[in-house]
């Protein structure tokens, strides 16, 4: 017997498993001439034992907590988790395929528009550019308008200033007149 | 009149709640020892269990081979446990304790190769069960596996590699390298 033959006689003889009377002969003959194999079989051996002896000492189910209480659920029908998995696989579906058509791999549906249907797409187009420039212009002219009548009240206000001031002015002069008027008639 | 898990089974396949309540009371001990054994904490383990026969109860009606319940049962909390595992991502936690079958009892010493069975001998030898539960929890899942059904369970070669569903020849290899691990990790910390 080969050493790489005697690991499989071996767990079995240390675990207990069936054994051919005539492979665990063999077997033991082997590990009369093979030291290697006889020290294994011993270490695996108190492995074993060591093993045996390691005893988890809170194992006991606990009793208040026994099986036997759970609250066996009623076995039906899953809609709501049918129903996420289908949207699951079409989600999946959907982005497969769009990843399939970014890289060339799936060729892209092409859509045939009619003709009509495309003039009176080109049309509204077209009437909504338009309206937006209308909107544009609009707002434009608005704001000329009052920047205008800002500018308008502006001139008003320095023409009412200037004329104010010319009054005040010739209302000066009329004053220093009568006064030499009156002093020429006193002289 | 006992009633075998086969016919216990079967009723419970067609909708006898009772039937599947006597299944779990026969079967929650050894699947608590399972998996208690597997993650270490007693409140995962808890849950693990329960959601273990609670996954047995909905998916009844897809066990095919009757004959096959144990098997299947602990296929299902072991992917209970790997799911567990997987969601704390370690073994968290540990409660765990490690003891000899017989504290007053010479088997520590005995085994270890002592006559005299002093209290410094008995903490050398919990010591070492110490260091051989600490040895368990690092070895690689599919190891730790194996061990914990043959060693622990009592399941022989073939069943779990009925429960793995994987050949006859992987289980004994995973467990043979589990079992050099766990002596190489040993004898190191000696």
């Amino acid at each position: 017997m080969k050493c790489n033959e005697s690991v499989d006689i071996m767990l079995n003889i240390i675990y207990g498993e069936e054994v051919d009377p005539e492979k665990a002969y063999g077997f033991f003959s082997h590990l009369k001439e093979c030291t290697s194999c006889d020290l294994e079989f011993k270490e695996l051996s108190e492995t074993r034992v060591m093993l045996g002896d390691w005893v988890a000492e809170e194992e006991e189910v606990p009793e208040k907590e026994a099986v036997a209480g759970i609250h066996l659920p009623r076995r039906r029908v899953n809609w709501w988790g049918a129903v996420q998995k289908i949207a699951a696989t079409l989600l999946i579906a959907v982005g497969a395929v769009a990843a399939g058509q970014a890289v060339g791999l799936i060729p892209e549906k092409r859509v045939e528009i009619p003709e009509g249907q495309l003039t009176r797409i080109v049309n509204d187009v077209v009437v909504e550019r338009q309206s937006e420039g209308w909107v544009v212009i609009g707002k434009a002219l608005v704001s000329l308008k009052e920047d205008i009548d800002s500018r308008d009240r502006q001139q008003t206000e320095v023409f009412y200033e200037d004329l104010t001031e010319m009054e005040e002015r010739f209302l000066r002069v009329m004053e220093e007149n009568q006064f030499q008027s009156r002093e020429m008639t006193s002289q | 009149m006992h009633r075998t898990d086969e016919s216990l089974l079967l009723e419970a396949i067609r909708g006898d709640d009772c039937s599947f309540s006597e299944l779990a009371r026969r079967w929650e001990k050894k699947i608590f020892g399972f998996v208690f054994r597997y993650n270490g904490n007693r409140e995962d383990s808890q849950d693990v269990v329960q959601s273990t026969f609670i996954k047995a109860y909905k998916n009844l009606d897809k066990l095919q081979d009757t004959g096959s319940f144990s098997a299947w049962l602990y296929r299902i909390a072991l992917n209970e446990c790997r799911i567990g595992f997987r969601k704390s991502n370690r073994i968290r936690d540990r409660e765990v304790s490690f003891g000899s079958r017989d504290e007053s009892s010479s088997v520590t010493g005995a085994d270890l190769g002592v006559d005299n069975v002093t209290p410094e001998r008995i903490l050398s030898g919990r010591e070492e069960l110490n260091r051989l539960g600490e040895a368990f929890y690092r070895l690689p899942g599919e190891q730790r596996e194996v061990i914990l059904m043959r060693e622990y369970q009592g399941l022989r070669f073939r069943e779990i590699s009925e429960v793995l569903d994987v050949p006859l020849s992987t289980v004994k290899s995973r467990l043979y390298l589990g079992l050099k691990t766990l002596r190489k990790f040993m004898e190191e910390t000696q």
